[in-house]
């Protein structure tokens, strides 16, 4: 028993048509995202792959000393190690002095161990009159330290290729001479400190746009038309202004002289001589965070709010509820899915700020971006700028997903 | 160094960078979202989500990222290399709001016009675009005033040539607040009060022309 086939037009079987007209149908959706998909590929995933590369990336000391490390693979780091390994970092450092590069090699081996700055340099400086053969009883006697195992070991650890070291740096984590993880000193423990101070602004400024803005997202949807629209133009108005006017308002505003001063002490919270200070520290970094960031919460609040209908409310109150149990059983439960959207967004943008934290935050309110500015453009430590930025990027992906999954990327909404 | 009309260069810069980057986003964009739309294309949450990364991204990272690529391959410092990342950073908010304005679209106009004969690029042209052009204008506004205010990245990457008022100001606001400042915030107050008013209106029309459609 045979099917009969159903033929289109031209006498082709139509299942095979239609699939035919279904996969052009593919790729040419697939043509047309393409150019921009390629275009991130190549400007901005590479690039932040190439970051990524760069933080553990440990290849130029690897380079530099390289007859070194080839003759320590032999050592197994106890004791001393024997004539090669002096005899190839005789070779190493001659070369190096040769060609003048061996100031690199210092530094980053001082970061291994304090103490080879001036063992290198001294070595180098002697090191055209050593003679052929017993390499390590002339190292030793140019300087005692060569004859110290926690040197050789230290030398050792900076073999690798690859180093996650400035990622433990980056959570006040190093490593001690036997290659162990140990927390750092007391006093320089800083950068669990930025990264709980960034988690704590972000969470903070997260709940405070929330407190703020469902009050007004409730009246945008609830409001009459006329009156709504003009709210909507003041809410989406600082969307709309740059970031940088907005915090320089912010500056005038709470300077020591500004407007916001001048009313506490007119009523008579602070003396005139003693005005408090608003700006340069986590007052300011929180207050112009939560302006600037509130159109992103009220944005969702409101377009999930527009939705619910007034009569469930008045079913409520028929039914005999209070306003506030009919609240709290019927429209917040409904709102939950705005309120999610708008902390996550809020959440990821404020977990990345660097603009406004720089300008008004001072010393005391700087967050882990303006620490890997920091490091970027002064003291030039690209590696654990990348490692600090791989971390929080890894964070805010994680939230990224989370929105994803609880939101949808396309429901995003821009005004 | 000293320039002579530091906000005069400043000014034409940012004119200039906002400009190219805005053309290249809401083309970039537009056409992504055109494929994004389509019930056929495969693994749509997914090129979605890499699509819209510039904007969740900090900028931070990406202006430390493209730092790398860009002084890397030699366009750091130069205008072109300052346009092409605002061209990534312009292109998420063109795609959310062009496909936004698709999904209320009616593909069967455009169905219509191909079984009239119309070959594609002209029923994009004829049909479809002038009905997704409130879309694609709110968009490119994003993206204009997304390259027009951006510091970050512009920070890592220009020189003294490639000043724009937002590096102005940031210079000028970590010194203290000149009354120079204030006269230039207030003239982007007033910019960004016309292109809300603009991009407002093509909001509404927009939902009027979709409402029509329905």
């Amino acid at each position: 028993m045979s099917k009969e086939q159903i033929l289109s037009s031209d006498g082709i079987p139509l299942e095979q048509s239609l699939k035919k007209a279904e996969r052009k149908n593919k790729l040419k959706a697939v043509l047309l995202v393409a150019p921009l998909f390629l275009f991130i590929l190549i400007i901005y995933v590479f690039p932040i792959g190439d970051m990524l590369f760069r933080s553990v990336d440990d290849r130029m000391i690897t380079k530099m000393l390289p007859k070194t490390f080839n003759a320590m693979e032999k050592w197994d780091g106890n004791d001393l190690p024997d004539e090669p390994v002096y005899k190839g970092l005789y070779e190493d450092l001659t070369y190096l002095k040769q060609n003048k590069t061996y100031g690199k090699i210092i530094a980053r081996l001082n970061y291994e161990k304090s103490g080879f700055s001036s063992l290198i340099k001294k070595t180098v400086r002697k090191i055209n009159k050593f003679e052929e053969g017993n390499y390590k009883e002339q190292f030793i006697k140019v300087h005692k330290r060569w004859g110290q195992p926690e040197y050789l070991v230290a030398l050792k650890n900076a073999a690798p290729e690859w180093s996650y070291a400035k990622y433990l740096k980056g959570v006040d984590m190093t490593f001690d001479q036997d290659r162990n993880i140990v927390s750092v000193e007391e006093d320089r423990r800083i950068y669990k400190i930025l990264w709980m101070r960034t988690l704590n602004v972000a969470f903070w400024v997260t709940i405070f746009c929330f407190i703020l803005a469902y009050p007004i997202s409730h009246l945008l949807a609830t409001l009459p038309m006329k009156y709504s629209n003009l709210l909507m133009i003041c809410v989406l108005l600082p969307f709309w202004t740059s970031l940088l006017v907005r915090t320089s308002s912010w500056m005038v505003l709470l300077q020591q002289q500004g407007p916001i001063n001048d009313l506490i002490v007119w009523i008579g919270l602070a003396a005139d001589d003693n005005r408090p200070e608003l700006m340069y520290n986590v007052i300011g970094t929180f207050v112009a965070m939560t302006q600037i960031l509130l159109p992103f919460m009220v944005l969702p609040l409101y377009s999930v709010m527009k939705t619910i209908s007034p009569s469930l409310m008045r079913a409520g109150k028929s039914l005999g509820g209070t306003p506030l149990v009919s609240f709290v059983k019927i429209y917040f439960p409904l709102t939950i899915p705005g309120i999610g959207a708008g902390c996550l967004l809020v959440f990821i943008l404020a977990i990345g700020y660097y603009i406004t934290p720089a300008l008004v935050g001072g010393a005391s309110g700087s967050l882990i971006s303006n620490t890997i500015a920091y490091h970027m453009k002064s003291s030039l430590d690209w590696a654990f700028a990348s490692a600090l930025g791989t971390m929080l990027l890894v964070g805010v992906l994680a939230i990224y997903w989370i929105y994803n999954k609880l939101v949808g990327i396309d429901n995003i909404k821009l005004g | 160094m000293e320039l002579k009309n530091p906000w005069g260069l400043a000014t034409k810069n940012s004119l200039f960078i906002a400009f190219f980057a805005t053309i290249g986003s809401t083309i970039l964009g537009t056409v992504a979202a055109l494929g994004l739309s389509s019930r056929h294309m495969p693994y749509k949450a997914a090129f979605m989500a890499l699509l819209i990364s510039p904007m969740i991204v900090p900028l931070i990272i990406s202006g430390t990222a493209i730092f790398f690529f860009m002084a890397k391959v030699g366009l750091a410092a130069t205008h072109t290399g300052i346009i092409l990342s605002h061209i990534i950073l312009g292109t998420p908010f063109v795609v959310i709001t062009v496909t936004a304005t698709l999904s209320g679209f009616d593909h069967s106009v455009t169905r219509a016009a191909a079984s009239l004969g119309s070959n594609p690029v002209n029923t994009f042209m004829k049909i479809t675009l002038p009905l997704i052009m409130p879309g694609v204008i709110s968009g490119a506004l994003f993206a204009f005033v997304t390259s027009f205010d951006e510091v970050v990245v512009v920070l890592f990457l220009a020189g003294l040539e490639n000043t724009t008022i937002p590096i102005q100001m940031w210079v000028g606001l970590r010194e203290q607040l000149s009354p120079t400042i204030m006269a230039v915030a207030t003239c982007l107050i007033v910019m960004s009060t016309l292109i809300l008013v603009t991009a407002e209106l093509l909001r509404r029309r927009s939902e009027r022309l979709r409402g029509i459609n329905r």
